[in-house]
C-alpha cells in the first residue's frame, strides 16, 4: 500500500512537473516562469502579435541595443524612455498611481529597483540563462524566480590623466590618495553615484581616513560621471577617485591619455533587468529581458559597450553597496556618504 | 465744413466708439486670459505649495508638516550664506548683462556704429547652443589648470592662470555673457521705437549727445531696463548650470545648487525642502514685482512710440563710430569664444590642446556620426512642432494679457502679470514633476505625447513672453490706436493693422527667443519625454551622458545652424508684415 502511494505521488509529481514545463502559458505570471524548450518561440510569436515593447532603461547605448534586438526579432519594435534611476522611479510611481500602465520591461540600477520591489511593481520571472549568473547578481524571491538580474556593471575607482599625474604618483590603494604629490590635483562629482566611493572607503579604511582627505584639497564639480570624465580627459581634473571604468574605457579607446585603476574596493554600479508587474506586452518584455541576459546580449554589452559582467573576474574586489540593505537603510547610508563627501570637499 | 472744434468732437466720438467696442470685449478677454493663465500656472504652484507642507517619506508620509521650512530656517547660518552668494551672483551677473546688453542695444539701434547685424546674428546663435555646452566651452578656455587660453598665456608670458574661472568673478562673468544676448534683444525694441522728438527737443535746447542720452534716453528706457533687470536677477537666482559647473569647484554654493541636491538626494526624489525654497523665492519675486509695478505704474510717462510721425534718429558718433563698433563687437565675440572651443572639440576624437598631434587627428567623423542615428528625424520633427507651437501660444497669450494690463482699467488686471511671472521661480525639475503628475492624472490624451512638453514650455516661458510683450506695448502710445478709430477703423482693423504690426518687432523678439531656447531646453523634456516623443535636446543630453563631447559639439553646432537659419527665415517673414521702425 505504501509502495503504491509512493508510486502515485511520484507519478503525479512527474506529471505536474511536465505540465509546468509544457502547458501553454496564458497569463503574464505563467509566461514569466515558463521554462519549456519552446519558450523563445512562444515569446517571439506573442511579441510579434504585441508589435512592440516599452522599455524604461538607464542604459546609455539603448538605441544600439534596441536596433540589435529588432534585427534579431523582426516585427517587434523597441520604444524606449531613457533616464537615470531616480527619474525612472519617479515616472513609474506616478504612472502607477494614475493607473497608466505604460512600461513593459525595465533596466536600471538597484536604487529604483528596490523601490519597485517594495511597492510590488515587479513580476518575478525566470530565464533559461539564469543558471549562468552568480546568486549575488540575482534578486531572488522563490522557486527559482527572480525580480531582477544584474545584466551589466561599471566600477568606480581612480581615473587619471597621464599627463597630469606621474606614473610614480598613481595611487594603487586608498592610502595612496593621501600622497602629498596629489594635493590639489583631485576632483569628484557631487552625485550620490560618486559618493558611494566614500562608502567603500568607510568600509575599507574607516571614517578618520575619509576625513584626512580634506587635507588634499579635493575639488567638487557639479557634473555627472561623463562630465567629470571630460574634465579628466582635458587635464582640468588630473585625477578622480570617483571615476567610472566605462567612461574612462571609452576615452582610452579614442586614444585619450587617461587610465583607470581599482582601489582596495571597487564600487559596482550594477544595472538589473526586470519585468513590470502590469506589463501590457508580456511576451515582448520577457523576450527583451531574455535577450539582455543571453550570451549574445552579454557579449554586446561587455565587448561593444565596455560594461563589466557579474559573471567575469576582473582581478579586483567588487563591492555592491546596496547588498543586504533595505531601501531606507540604503537611502540613509547614501545620504551619509554624500554628506561626508561634501564635508571633505568644502573649501 | 467742419471747424476745429467739430473735428475734435467727431474724433472724440469715434475714439469713444472704439473704446466702447473694445470695452465690450475687454471683460471676456480678461476672463478668458485669466482662466488660461490659471489653468497653466495654478496646478504647478499648488503642487509646490502642498509639497512644501507634506511629509514625503517615513511613517508619517502624506501628513501635514512644517519640517521642510523648519529645516531651512533651522540652518540660518547656511541660509544666510546661500542667500548672500545667490544675491551677489545674481545681482552681479544681471548688472553686468544689463550693462553690456543695453549698451550694445543702444549702439545697434540708435547710433551709426558698424557691425549691427553681427550683434543680432550672434545673439540668435547663442540661443541655439545648450547652456551646459556653453559653460563647458568657458571651462575649456579658462579652466585654471588646463584652460586653452590660460595655458597659451602661460606659454607666452609665464603667468598662470591669467584668469581663474572657478571663482565668484568667473561665475558672474559667465552668467552675464550667457544672458547679455537676451538683454540685448529685450532692450533693442524700446530703443528702436523711441520717439526722436524728445531727444531732438533736448538737442535744440542745447544739450550735448551725452546729456540727451542721460537725461532723455535713459529715463525713457527706464521701465524696460527695470523689467529686464527684474527678469535677469530672478533668472540668475534660478540659474543652475553656471553655479554647478563654475561655482562648486570654487566652493561657492547658491540656492539652486542646494535645491537641486535636495531633489536629487537619494533614490526617492524629495521635493519637500526644494518646494519650500521655491515658495520663499516666489515671495521674494512677488516683492520685486510690486516694486516694479510701483515704478512703472504710470506707463504713459514712458511711451516712446506716439502718433507724431516717429522715425528714430540715429546718432552720428563721428570719430567714435569705429571704437563704438568694436565695443558693439564685444557681444558677438563673447558668444563666439566658447563656440570656438566647441568647434575645436567637434573636430577631435577627444578634447585636447592644439598641437601637431591634435591637428593630425582633426576630422569630420563626429558630424557624420550624428547622421547615423535613425531617431534624429523624429527628434527634429518633434522639437520643431513643440517649439513652433509653444512659442506662438506663449506670445499670443502674453500679448493679450499685456494689452489688458497696459490698455484697460479692469480691476485686478495686475494679477495677470503676477500669474504669468510665477513660473520664473519654479525650479525646472519641480515644474517638470508637477506637469508630469498633472497630466498623468487628467483624463486627457496628452500624457505620453509631445503635447505634454508643449504645455510645460508654455508655462515655463510665460514670464519671458510677458516681458517682451509688456515692454513692447508700454512703449507704444494709445493715441495710435485711437487715431485708427478716428479714421473709421473697426476694433479688429485697429488690432490687426495698427497694434500688431507696431508690436511685431517686440513680439517677434519674444517669439524667436522662446522658439530657440525651447529647441535646446533640457530639464523639462528630460522628465517629460516618453517613448516616441524624443526631442533634440534629449539627444544632445544622451550624447553628453555617453561621454561623446565631440558629437555633442557637432550636433549642437548643426542644430544651432539649422534653427538660426529658420529664425532668419521667420524674421524675414515678420518684417514683411510689421511696420518698419
Amino acid at each position: 500500500m505504501k509502495a503504491l502511494l509512493t508510486a502515485v505521488i511520484f507519478a503525479v509529481s512527474i506529471l505536474g512537473s511536465a505540465w509546468g514545463q509544457t502547458a501553454k502559458p496564458t497569463t503574464l505570471a505563467d509566461l514569466a516562469k515558463y521554462t519549456g524548450p519552446d519558450r523563445e518561440r512562444i515569446l517571439y510569436d506573442g511579441a510579434r502579435r504585441e508589435g512592440k515593447v516599452v522599455w524604461y532603461t538607464s542604459l546609455v547605448p539603448y538605441k544600439e541595443i534596441g536596433k540589435f534586438f529588432e534585427s534579431k526579432y523582426p516585427g517587434v519594435t523597441v520604444e524606449t524612455y531613457r533616464a537615470n534611476a531616480v527619474e525612472i522611479a519617479g515616472r513609474v510611481l506616478t504612472e502607477t498611481r494614475s493607473k497608466r500602465y505604460v512600461v513593459d520591461a525595465i533596466e536600471t540600477t538597484p536604487g529604483a529597483l528596490m523601490i519597485f520591489r517594495d511597492n510590488q511593481l515587479l513580476m518575478p520571472y525566470t530565464s533559461r540563462h539564469l543558471a549562468e549568473y552568480p546568486d549575488g547578481s540575482k534578486e531572488g524571491v522563490s522557486g527559482g524566480l527572480v525580480l531582477w538580474t544584474t545584466d551589466r556593471e561599471s566600477y568606480i575607482g581612480v581615473g587619471y590623466n597621464k599627463n597630469g599625474v606621474s606614473t610614480a604618483d598613481v595611487p594603487k590603494n586608498f592610502d595612496d590618495l593621501l600622497k602629498p604629490a596629489l594635493k590639489g590635483k583631485m576632483g569628484v562629482g557631487d552625485a550620490e553615484t560618486e559618493a558611494r566611493i566614500v562608502g567603500a572607503m568607510l568600509k575599507a579604511k574607516g571614517e578618520s581616513f575619509v576625513r584626512r582627505l580634506k587635507e588634499q584639497d579635493v575639488r567638487l564639480y557639479g557634473v555627472t560621471g561623463p562630465g567629470l570624465n571630460e574634465l579628466i580627459v582635458t587635464g582640468e581634473v588630473p585625477l578622480s577617485f570617483a571615476a567610472f571604468s566605462t567612461n574612462i574605457g571609452h576615452s582610452v579607446a579614442k586614444g585619450a591619455p587617461v587610465a583607470w585603476v581599482a582601489m582596495d574596493l571597487a564600487v559596482a554600479n550594477a544595472g538589473g533587468a526586470a519585468i513590470s508587474a502590469r506589463a501590457q506586452r508580456p511576451h515582448a518584455a520577457l523576450l527583451l529581458t531574455d535577450f539582455l541576459l543571453s550570451p549574445e546580449g552579454q557579449k554586446m554589452l561587455t565587448e561593444k559597450f565596455r560594461y563589466g559582467s557579474p559573471v567575469k573576474d576582473y582581478g579586483f574586489v567588487r563591492w555592491y553597496p546596496e547588498k543586504g540593505l533595505t531601501t531606507s537603510e540604503y537611502t540613509e547610508r547614501q545620504d551619509r556618504w554624500l554628506k561626508l563627501l561634501l564635508e571633505i570637499t568644502r573649501r | 465744413m467742419l471747424n476745429k472744434g467739430g473735428a475734435m468732437s467727431l474724433s472724440s466720438g469715434l475714439t469713444r466708439s472704439l473704446r466702447e467696442r473694445g470695452t465690450e470685449l475687454q471683460p471676456w478677454l480678461f476672463v478668458f486670459t485669466a482662466a488660461a493663465l490659471i489653468y497653466l500656472v495654478a496646478p504647478p504652484v499648488l503642487f509646490i505649495l502642498s509639497t512644501s507642507f507634506v511629509s514625503e517619506i517615513g511613517p508619517d508620509a502624506g501628513a501635514f508638516t512644517l519640517r521642510h521650512y523648519r529645516n531651512i530656517f533651522g540652518s540660518l547660518s547656511d541660509l544666510t550664506r546661500l542667500l548672500w552668494n545667490s544675491l551677489v551672483f545674481s545681482g552681479g551677473s544681471a548688472g553686468a548683462a544689463l550693462l553690456l546688453g543695453t549698451t550694445v542695444a543702444w549702439l545697434a539701434e540708435r547710433t551709426n556704429a558698424p557691425f549691427r547685424s553681427l550683434a543680432y546674428a550672434f545673439a540668435f546663435i547663442s540661443f541655439g547652443v545648450p547652456g551646459i555646452v556653453k559653460v563647458i566651452g568657458w571651462i575649456l578656455l579658462f579652466g585654471p589648470r588646463a584652460g586653452l587660453i590660460n595655458v597659451a598665456v602661460r606659454d607666452m608670458t609665464g603667468i598662470f592662470p591669467i584668469f581663474n574661472l572657478f571663482s565668484m568673478a568667473g561665475m558672474i562673468l559667465v552668467e552675464a555673457v550667457v544672458w547679455s544676448p537676451v538683454v540685448f534683444l529685450l532692450m533693442a525694441p524700446p530703443f528702436r521705437s523711441m520717439d526722436p522728438a524728445l531727444e531732438e527737443a533736448g538737442m535744440v535746447a542745447g544739450s550735448s549727445n551725452w546729456q540727451v542720452f542721460m537725461r532723455v534716453t535713459v529715463p525713457l528706457a527706464a521701465p524696460s531696463v527695470l523689467a529686464v533687470l527684474l527678469l535677469t536677477v530672478v533668472r540668475a537666482i534660478e540659474s543652475f548650470e553656471t553655479p554647478a559647473l563654475v561655482g562648486l569647484p570654487a566652493g561657492i554654493e547658491v540656492l539652486t545648487t542646494k535645491i537641486y541636491r535636495q531633489i536629487k538626494s537619494g533614490f526617492f526624489p524629495r521635493y519637500g525642502e526644494a518646494s519650500a525654497y521655491s515658495i520663499i523665492l516666489i515671495g521674494l519675486v512677488a516683492l520685486g514685482l510690486i516694486f516694479y509695478h510701483r515704478r512703472t505704474g504710470h506707463g504713459h510717462k514712458f511711451t516712446t512710440v506716439t502718433g507724431k510721425g516717429y522715425r528714430p534718429r540715429r546718432i552720428d558718433l563721428g570719430r567714435w563710430r569705429w571704437p563704438a563698433g568694436f565695443l558693439l563687437l564685444t557681444l558677438p565675440a563673447l558668444q563666439v569664444a566658447p563656440l570656438i572651443a566647441l568647434v575645436w572639440a567637434s573636430l577631435l576624437p577627444y578634447m585636447q590642446h592644439p598641437s601637431r598631434k591634435a591637428f593630425e587627428l582633426v576630422s569630420l567623423k563626429n558630424y557624420f556620426a550624428t547622421f547615423n542615428d535613425p531617431t534624429i528625424v523624429l527628434a527634429v520633427t518633434n522639437s520643431l512642432t513643440i517649439s513652433l507651437t509653444a512659442a506662438s501660444a506663449t506670445v499670443l497669450i502674453t500679448f493679450v494679457a499685456a494689452w489688458l494690463i497696459v490698455r484697460t482699467n479692469i480691476p485686478g488686471r495686475w494679477a495677470l502679470d503676477q500669474l504669468a511671472m510665477f513660473p520664473l521661480v519654479l525650479p525646472g525639475l519641480v515644474l517638470g514633476v508637477a506637469i508630469l503628475k498633472l497630466y498623468a492624472a487628467l483624463p486627457l490624451p496628452i500624457y505620453g505625447t509631445i503635447w505634454i512638453m508643449f504645455f510645460a514650455f508654455v508655462v515655463s516661458f510665460l514670464p519671458y513672453g510677458m516681458r517682451f510683450s509688456y515692454t513692447g506695448l508700454l512703449s507704444i502710445h494709445r493715441e495710435l490706436e485711437e487715431s485708427s478709430a478716428t479714421c473709421g477703423g473697426s476694433w479688429r482693423q485697429t488690432v490687426t493693422k495698427i497694434l500688431v504690426p507696431l508690436m511685431l518687432p517686440a513680439l517677434f523678439a519674444g517669439w524667436i527667443y522662446i522658439f530657440l531656447i525651447t529647441i535646446r531646453h533640457l530639464s523639462l523634456p528630460l522628465l517629460l519625454y516618453g517613448p516616441g516623443s524624443q526631442v533634440i535636446s534629449v539627444t544632445i543630453w544622451e550624447l553628453w551622458d555617453n561621454g561623446r563631447i565631440g558629437e555633442v559639439a557637432a550636433f549642437s553646432l548643426l542644430t544651432t545652424t539649422g534653427t538660426v537659419l529658420l529664425a532668419i527665415l521667420f524674421r524675414r517673414l515678420s518684417e514683411r508684415f510689421s511696420v518698419a521702425v
